[in-house]
């Protein structure tokens, strides 16, 4: 009797022990941003320049320049890069006929924060660190891109074109 | 009862038993890595797959249980919250997979919605469980960093 009793007792407990389970968690996260977006308007036109016998300098203030409207994330902050780069008329030459030639575009870019009117702007320099402050929800940063260009002696006339690219990213 | 040494022997050889038993035949389930999909924007999806090193893992090791039959069930998040906005999340089975061996080859896909049943283990097996999966993100959502908890349970059947 005493050995059925421990018996019964000695299946159920190991039973119960045998009955295993067990489990683990893992979290799952993500962090939700908003892309940015760059809202250009205006244009880098520096429209009539003559031609010299000795090399010169063109510039445009930014504010006459072109202005980015910059939206992303709240507070984020972004790094801001660009670089000068050549025009050329290489186009205007295959239609009309003439001689090739470059210029060097030196872009001068400033920042006004929040503000889409140019007061009080900040330079802004490449590689360099910013922040989108928050505007209803919406983090914004005025960009205005002005700059000089550097006319050779004797610059081979024509309609000089170019692609200034500048690089925002969280 | 009186208590005689006939109770005491077969106390003491229950409690030396189950001693044995659960010290030795102990399941041992973990995580090993949690479920990542990192900066995401809106207006765009994104997906983890069970090869990407964010994808969360798991692992069980059967220990000294022999012929042993195991049963995997996930609680799997429908949404994924900033206790804001809700983020829809959704599982697949190309993107979960398991393998006896912690490596990106030799995995076998399953339906994470499913159970997942292992028969006849061997005593000190090992099994290795990813999950990944896909979230897309409207754009009108708030944007902060949104949570969600996998959880996976393991038994003996």
């Amino acid at each position: 009797m005493i050995k059925a009793k421990y018996t019964f007792l000695f299946l159920l407990l190991t039973s119960i022990c045998f009955a295993q389970s067990g489990s683990a968690s893992a979290s799952v996260t993500a962090n939700v941003i908003t892309p940015i977006t760059i809202i250009t308007t205006g244009s880098i036109d520096f429209g009539d320049v003559i031609v010299m016998p000795n090399p010169y300098q063109v510039t445009k203030s930014p504010e006459s320049g072109s202005r980015h409207e910059v939206q992303g994330n709240p507070n984020s902050s972004v790094t801001i890069s660009f670089n000068p780069i050549t025009l050329d008329n290489f186009n205007w030459v295959a239609q009309h006929g003439g001689t090739s030639g470059t210029i060097t575009f030196i872009p001068e870019v400033k920042h006004t924060g929040t503000n889409p009117n140019y007061v009080n702007p900040i330079t802004v320099t490449s590689g360099g660190v910013y922040q989108l402050t928050d505007v209803g929800g919406i983090g914004k940063l005025y960009l205005w891109v002005g700059g000089a260009i550097n006319v050779n002696a004797n610059q081979p006339v024509g309609y000089y074109t170019g692609t200034f690219v500048i690089n925002v990213s969280y | 009862m009186k208590i005689n040494s006939l109770h005491i022997k077969y106390l003491f050889l229950i409690f030396y038993l189950i001693v044995n038993v659960t010290s030795s035949a102990q399941l041992i389930v973990s995580k090993l890595n949690d479920l990542a999909f990192g900066t995401v924007f809106k207006g765009y999806s994104s997906s983890v797959n069970h090869l990407d090193v964010n994808a969360a893992k798991f692992y069980f090791n059967t220990g000294n249980l022999q012929n042993v039959n195991i049963l995997v069930q996930f609680v799997l998040p429908q949404n994924l919250t900033n206790n804001i906005d809700n983020l829809l999340i959704t599982f697949s089975t190309q993107q979960s997979a398991w393998a006896t061996k912690d490596l990106p080859t030799g995995r076998t896909n399953f339906n994470p919605y499913q159970p997942l049943r292992f028969n006849r283990l061997k005593k000190n097996t090992s099994i290795y469980i990813w999950l990944g999966a896909t979230i897309t993100i409207p754009t009108a959502i708030t944007s902060g960093l949104y949570n969600g908890t996998i959880i996976m349970n393991v038994e003996r059947i």
